[in-house]
């Protein structure tokens, strides 16, 4: 026999004593409780994992995307900045009205209750499964969602079934249940949720997390254009040309993330400069923003290596706020550091250069930073390797003289300075990938930030250098993606190999040289089967 | 942008789900960056290590790039090529054996088991072979030797006995468990294996395994 069997049965049997159900609002709370506590206890939970969003914050996202236009437009004149906050009070409110009805239907019919927290948990599960915030693996990011599943029906089945119970006899209190059951169940649930919500505020780490979801970054003054038609190379597996958050690679000496909230976050500005200055992040965000695509490149990618990656990044130019300071002759050097105390020196020149977009970036790709990719604010120069440019959790920035101060790398055997040096990588085929002799399509991505990419060219095994057909350039600081069709494949084991050209005609080098101490070079070739 | 206020309403909106802590306000002090638990932990690399020669290995190659640690940092050609007992292999991957046949890039990307023959190993080969190795019309039969000694997917020592096929496209045989794992028809003995390297996991072996005819 199962529980539920018997337990409708030894309702049955109350109803026979009492002629009644336990009052409504027994009902009504246990569903608030049960709702409540597997959401805490869900909340806790995210807040002790990194780039995975509580399953509230996750279908917060997802209605987000899912709000018209217009109802979003009309949201933010209505709310203005608190229109997150106000979307999830709201949530909530409507998530528990609905858990205390089903509380309620659920003292006479107990499916109907445990029905609508399944079609409640799946769609936690779901707004899990397509939150683009998430930055954890999948599989990790269900976890809340189905803890917030399991806890919920765990807990209403206990309080329902307390409020079945057969009073003992003589009892004459009215509703015919077992109330020193129902209170034990009432006590536990509100212990789980309790638990949750000490977890959340003083075990978690998610008060970054938390100001970076109340955020909602001010449109560019300066956007950046479309991405033009064409710059994608019409290959299957070739990097997608803006690379999305989750998949942008990671190299940090941070074994642990920053967690440094935007509240209370200040920028410095200061060193040989006539006015220091120091900006809130929402003095930031009055800044002039501009959008600008720019590729990044770490130090540490081997020829051919992921370490990769294009985005679109929100920012203030880093020569408005320079000039603003007023930089004192004889500097040639900027020192930013980070929360987490990582030291990076990058050229003076590389900044103040109306050329060159150098940025203090806010946003990527058109959401605050991820927190693993320096929230709230980083920098972000192109052509310069990370290590020498793009400080994370970016705090302070001294100007400052190169002869007067060693960076992290610096004394870990790496260049003081580190324009990137120009690379092209074949995306397609991957290690040992087998073709039919009729369709040998290959492709790829180079890159020369702050030049240009002129040409690719590739060559099969010893064979003659061939144009490669190059996808429209979006701008000089992105990278530049390439397909080639092999007409006349030959069955065998083959090595492609690609060498770019930069816009001043250099062609890459074919020398290998090792990433230490200032990046690597060589030709990147990859060996396949044509069968 | 009022962020004060808003992280407020966010804490209050989930507090009011912890009915008990409704009263708990936001505090405003900035958090220092803070060490936390959810940090990937890094595994030991020494951890699951099998084979009689792993002790040998970490006596020879204590430290540096070359060692189990530092191996676990680098992609498996550049790996080995820091590893002293694998000079010959490193030339034969690398173009220095036959200018013809290099392979480091093609390792470094994806993820691979690779059987890697120690130096003494390819000692065991008649010097005539070798030499052939090195020749224009020895490229073929280098590669194919070589791509004999690389299965796609990392394979971990509780994984790895059974029948695999190469990138070769020949099938190869590793059986036995602990410190008795051997890879082929001729039974090359797993020197030390389940070595971690960024993309490949490593197992040194005795002998040089040769693709069926």
């Amino acid at each position: 026999m199962t529980h539920m069997q018997a337990t409708s049965e030894r309702a049955a049997s109350s109803r026979l004593y009492t002629g009644g159900y336990a009052p409504w609002w027994t009902g009504a709370l246990s569903g608030v409780l049960a709702a409540a506590a597997g959401i805490s206890i869900a909340t806790g939970l995210s807040a002790l994992l990194t780039g995975v969003p509580s399953p509230i914050v996750s279908v917060g996202n997802r209605a987000i995307d899912m709000t018209p236009r217009f109802l979003k437009e009309f949201a933010i004149r209505q709310f203005g900045e608190n229109d997150k906050p106000v979307l999830i009070g709201g949530m909530v409110i409507t998530l528990l009205g609905v858990a205390a009805i089903a509380g309620w239907i659920g003292i006479r019919r107990p499916r109907v209750a445990y029905g609508v927290f399944v079609a409640l948990g799946v769609v936690a599960l779901g707004a899990a499964a397509l939150d683009r915030t998430a930055t954890a693996p999948r599989a990790l990011t269900l976890v809340p969602a189905l803890v917030t599943l399991g806890v919920s029906i765990g807990a209403l089945a206990v309080l329902l079934r307390a409020l079945e119970l057969a009073p003992k006899a003589g009892d004459d209190l009215p509703g015919g249940f077992n109330r020193r059951a129902f209170l034990r169940a009432v006590l536990g649930a509100s212990a789980g949720i309790a638990l949750g919500g000490v977890v959340t505020k003083f075990l978690g780490q998610n008060s970054a997390a938390d100001s970076r979801m109340d955020i909602t970054l001010p449109r560019a003054a300066d956007p950046a254009p479309p991405v033009p038609a064409g710059a994608s190379a019409d290959v299957k597996g070739v990097s997608s040309f803006i690379t999305p958050n989750r998949d942008f690679y990671r190299v940090d000496t941070a074994l642990s993330v920053p967690k440094v909230p935007a509240d209370g976050y200040t920028l410095r500005i200061h060193g040989m400069v006539d006015n220091e200055l120091e900006l809130s992040f929402r003095d930031l965000l009055k800044e002039r923003l501009v959008e600008k695509r720019i590729t990044l490149t770490c130090v540490s990618n081997e020829v051919g290596g992921p370490y990769v990656g294009n985005a679109a990044w929100l920012g203030i130019p880093v020569r408005d706020l320079l000039a603003r300071a007023g930089v004192q002759a004889g500097a040639d050097a900027v020192k930013t550091t980070s929360a987490d105390n990582m030291t990076i020196g990058t050229p003076l020149g590389a900044l103040t250069d109306p050329n060159r977009d150098a940025l203090i970036a806010v946003g990527m790709n058109g959401e605050p930073l991820p927190l693993e990719h320096g929230f709230p604010v980083r920098m972000v120069v192109p052509g310069l390797y990370g290590y020498v440019s793009a400080t994370k959790w970016l705090i302070d920035i001294e100007v400052t003289k190169f002869s007067d101060f060693k960076a992290y790398w610096t004394t870990r055997g790496y260049d003081a300075e580190a324009p990137i040096k120009f690379s092209s990588r074949i995306d397609v085929p991957t290690s040992f990938q087998t073709f039919s002799p009729d369709n040998v399509r290959v492709g790829g991505v180079a890159w020369a930030q702050n030049t240009g990419v002129q040409a690719v060219e590739v060559r099969v095994d010893n064979g003659p250098w061939q144009d490669v057909d190059l996808a429209t350039e979006d701008s000089i600081d992105t990278w530049r993606q390439w397909s080639w069709t092999w007409d006349q494949a030959t069955k065998g084991t083959h090595q492609l190999t690609v060498r770019a050209t930069n816009q001043d005609g250099k062609t890459q080098t074919s020398d290998r040289a090792r990433i230490a101490p200032d990046g690597s070079t060589g030709w990147h070739s990859v060996q396949f089967r044509v069968e | 942008m009022r962020t004060t206020k808003s992280k407020t309403l966010a804490v209050t909106a989930v507090a009011s789900l912890s009915l008990f802590l409704a009263a708990c306000g936001s505090d405003d002090e900035p958090k220092p960056a803070e060490e936390s638990s959810e940090a990937p932990a890094e595994a030991d690399p020494a951890a699951n290590l099998v084979g009689p020669g792993c002790e040998d290995y970490a006596s020879q190659v204590p430290d540096g790039a070359g060692s189990v640690a530092g191996m676990a940092e680098d992609p498996v050609a550049t790996a080995a090529s820091n590893n002293p007992l694998l000079k010959t292999l490193t030339a034969a991957v690398s173009g220095k054996l036959n200018k013809d046949v290099n392979l480091v890039d093609t390792l470094n990307g994806g993820e691979f088991t690779v059987f890697a023959p120690v130096d003494d190993a390819f000692g065991k080969l008649p010097e005539e072979t070798v030499k052939t190795l090195g020749t224009p019309e020895g490229a073929e039969t280098l590669t194919s030797v070589l791509t004999y000694h690389v299965i796609a997917g990392q394979l971990a020592p509780d994984e790895v006995a059974g029948k695999h096929k190469t990138v070769n496209g020949a099938e190869v045989t590793v059986e036995g468990e602990g410190d008795a794992i051997t890879v082929g028809a001729d039974k090359a003995q797993v020197i030390c294996g389940g070595v971690k390297t960024a993309n490949a996991t490593v197992y040194l072996i005795d002998s040089v395994l040769m693709p069926p005819s």
